[in-house]
């Protein structure tokens, strides 16, 4: 029924960027944040979607232009065969590392909290798996399945944190800015590299019916999902306080774990919590599994994704595997954060500026 | 062809399906309340070789569990079970004891492994009562570590700590509740009603640990006849217990922080020598505000507080006037005000303990100044004058007007 349609509307595309953005970088944030910045985390979190704004303008800007071509194409277009296969690379290796990384960080939430005895290899295969078929049917399930996540988990998980929204103290979110600006704004810069799911737009474009649209998609996409991550964010700090947050492997997990529902008969919704959470992971993954196999296929000028979708099953996993402990993985893929830096913000910049320059478009 | 593969898959999936982390409810045991405790130096631990020679530190984890179905057993062999603490067996209760010294909890906890067929979950794990010597001896910052840190534990637990032995609250014996877990954790949610202890959940005490600053913790005892009484707080300073309050300074002290949420003052009629009037709390907000008084720290409490009149001492008042409100609502602030002002210089001047959160509040609206004091603070606290406003409005006088 979708097979190859491949044509989503504005609204579908913007909520698969939203569920994309929201994804289990989101629960270790607060940690980071109130490590580096103390309690203004939230207004890192601020400057950082701040700061991400001329990067979209730019990526959207270079979509419109080329709205009949992906990546893989117009970089080609723009810079020369060359250039353009070494970027589109990159790219593919960015997505490749980026899903490794949530796929280790969600395997790691699920034997956390949910199954300590379950091996890796079977979390890790079996929402690869999920993800490929997911995948298999391009552009048009992925968004539709990301408007149902949405609509159904975003609001649970709302209504859970406002159970405890009784113990919010303002005063744990101060004091405010005791080390003056600088600091939050060089963090908050930093944090561009972890809204990563916005390279999406430099594939997403030719699939939007109305690609006029983009920039709206990508701001509404953008502001919501802000929105959502700044209330679990303030709440988690405003409810526990700096201090223990600093220490918390996944602080919103223990926030909800430590809320007393009072008159609920269920007990330990931390759990529902954590397995709404995981749902929400789902379309990221496939977002970037999809990105790498269509990038992947206009380099090599295959007209289908499929071909690349089940190769990259095992080397995401194997990816995902490298780094050996729990600690180890969160400095082994440090490294992509000026990584996604580089490719949200500079290759964009510098291939939008090569086109205009040399003046092509498509027509 | 395809159908009969996609038939083989379905059945295979439906027969190969299984779960790592399988546990049956039988095989385990539902720990519900632990209790942790310093080792005593007596013969009896020493004799079962729970010493160790080149003396380490030890503790003492008791811990209470649930087992399913040990209720239904239906022959009498079950009095058997009864384990560690002695209670168990009588009336087949489903509750058991188990106790076993460790250098570390975890320790403590995979010793009482090799005594029990069962496993051990800590996920609807209701109480956590630190012992008075421990919490004397030692500082909670470096024992509390694995509360934290295990995955499985439910972190609304409720954290108390007991006056004597900590082991020995599970023995007492709840007239209406299966378990002394359960019965502490339900009597912790009528807090609303009294103010009279301090209703801590476990992030709560931990975030005040990890940063170092000086709390309340409630208090439990366990009273002559086997019955529990939970009121008063102990007072924890720089990780260790300094002290008691009692159950109307902890009232007090909930005053300030912002917690009361009922109980009742009894004030002394100004009007009549020895009459009451006795007010019930039905809301109370209170600001603490940190200023700065030639460049010194100083502190404001400011106490709003709704009540109703539920009992008047004294059979000749037959109506309760607009006049005598008044004068009913200036004695109930002055009793509060007196409670509140009693305990703070209790804390400042005898316990030295900061509970209050009073530098926490100065540091956060005057971060500045605070740099500039935080060094000196531990010596400053006791004379930093402290002023207290309490005001009373009565909404109801009941049924008798």
């Amino acid at each position: 029924m979708f097979r190859d349609n491949d044509k989503v509307s504005a609204r579908e595309a913007t909520f698969f960027i939203i569920a994309s953005l929201i994804e289990v970088g989101t629960l270790n944030f607060s940690r980071i944040a109130t490590r580096e910045v103390g309690s203004d985390a939230w207004l890192a979190l601020i400057f950082s979607n701040l700061f991400v704004l001329p990067a979209i303008f730019i990526m959207v800007k270079l979509g419109q232009r080329f709205y009949r071509h992906g990546f893989g194409e117009y970089s080609r277009i723009i810079a020369g065969t060359a250039i353009g296969w070494i970027l589109s690379a990159a790219l593919v290796v960015y997505w490749l590392f980026v899903s490794a990384r949530v796929l280790r960080a969600v395997s790691n939430v699920i034997m956390l909290t949910l199954l300590d005895k379950t091996p890796m290899e079977v979390i890790g295969f079996s929402f690869l798996l999920v993800a490929a078929y997911l995948c298999w049917y391009g552009i048009e399930p992925l968004c539709r399945i990301s408007v149902l996540i949405c609509i159904v988990v975003m609001p649970t998980i709302i209504i859970m944190c406002l159970s405890v929204i009784n113990e919010f103290k303002i005063d744990n979110l101060l004091p405010f800015l005791t080390e003056g600006p600088l600091p939050v704004l060089k963090f908050g810069f930093k944090e561009i590299g972890e809204l990563t799911e916005m390279t999406f737009f430099l594939f997403l474009i030719p699939f939007i019916d109305k690609s006029g649209k983009a920039m709206k998609v990508a701001l509404c996409a953008l502001l919501i999902a802000f929105l959502f991550i700044f209330f679990v964010l303030v709440l988690t700090i405003g409810v526990m306080g700096v201090d223990i947050v600093k220490f918390q492997l996944l602080p919103p997990i223990t926030l909800l774990e430590s809320a007393e529902f009072i008159g609920i008969f269920i007990e330990r919704l931390g759990v529902v919590f954590t397995g709404l959470w995981i749902i929400m992971i789902f379309p990221t993954i496939c977002g970037l599994m999809f990105a790498a196999a269509l990038v992947l296929s206009q380099m090599f000028g295959f007209k289908s994704h499929r071909p690349f979708i089940i190769p990259l099953v095992p080397l995401i996993y194997i990816i995902s595997a490298i780094p050996k402990g729990m600690v180890e993985t969160q400095d082994f893929f440090e490294f992509l954060i000026p990584y996604g830096i580089v490719m949200l913000l500079f290759v964009p910049l510098l291939l939008y500026i090569i086109a205009i320059v040399r003046g092509v478009k498509d027509t | 062809m395809m159908k009969r593969i996609l038939v083989i898959l379905f059945v295979l999936a439906a027969m190969l399906a299984g779960c790592w982390d399988k546990v049956e409810l039988d095989r385990r045991a539902l720990v519900l309340g632990a209790a942790m405790d310093t080792v005593p130096q007596s013969d009896e631990f020493k004799s079962k070789g729970h010493v160790k020679e080149d003396g380490r530190e030890l503790y003492i984890l008791t811990v209470e569990t649930h087992m399913a179905k040990m209720a239904s057993v239906t022959s009498g062999e079950g009095g058997g079970n009864g384990g560690g603490g002695g209670n168990g067996g009588v009336q087949q209760r489903a509750k058991r004891l188990m106790m076993h010294t460790g250098t570390s909890f975890f320790e403590a906890l995979r010793k009482m492994a090799t005594e029990s067929d069962k496993i051990l979950f800590f996920g609807h794990q209701q109480v956590l009562i630190i012992g008075e010597e421990l919490a004397r001896t030692y500082d909670l910052n470096k024992i509390m570590d694995f509360w934290d840190r295990d995955p499985e534990i439910d972190r609304s637990l409720k954290v108390l700590i007991a006056k004597g032995r900590a082991g020995d609250i599970f023995n007492a014996d709840p007239k209406h509740s299966q378990a002394v877990s359960t019965f502490i954790r339900n009597q912790s949610e009528q807090t609303g009603k009294t103010s009279r202890f301090i209703n801590l959940g476990l992030v709560e005490f931990l975030s005040k640990l990890e940063k170092g600053a000086d709390l309340l913790v409630g208090g439990i005892a366990l009273l002559d006849d086997e019955g529990l009484k939970i009121s008063g707080s102990a007072v924890i300073k720089g990780g260790r217990l300094q002290g008691w309050l009692d159950e109307m300074e902890t009232m007090a002290a909930q005053f300030v922080m912002d917690e009361v949420k009922g109980g009742e003052i009894v004030a002394p009629d100004p009007e009549r020598k020895g009459n009451f009037i006795t007010a019930e709390i039905f809301s109370a907000k209170s600001r603490l505000n940190a200023e700065i008084q030639d460049g010194m720290p100083s502190f404001a409490v400011d106490v709003k507080m709704e009540c109703g009149i539920v009992e008047i001492s004294d059979q000749s008042v037959k109506s309760v006037e607009e006049k005598k409100i008044a004068v009913a609502e200036k004695a109930v602030s002055a009793a509060v005000e007196k409670q509140i002002k009693d305990t703070v210089t209790k804390l400042q001047k005898q316990y030295k303990a900061d509970v209050l959160g009073f530098g926490d509040k100065f540091e956060k609206y005057h971060n500045r100044e605070w740099k500039e004091i935080k060094e000196k603070w531990d010596k400053l606290y006791p004379e930093v004058p402290v002023y207290v406003k309490v005001q009373t409005k009565v909404r109801k006088v009941g049924r008798k007007y």
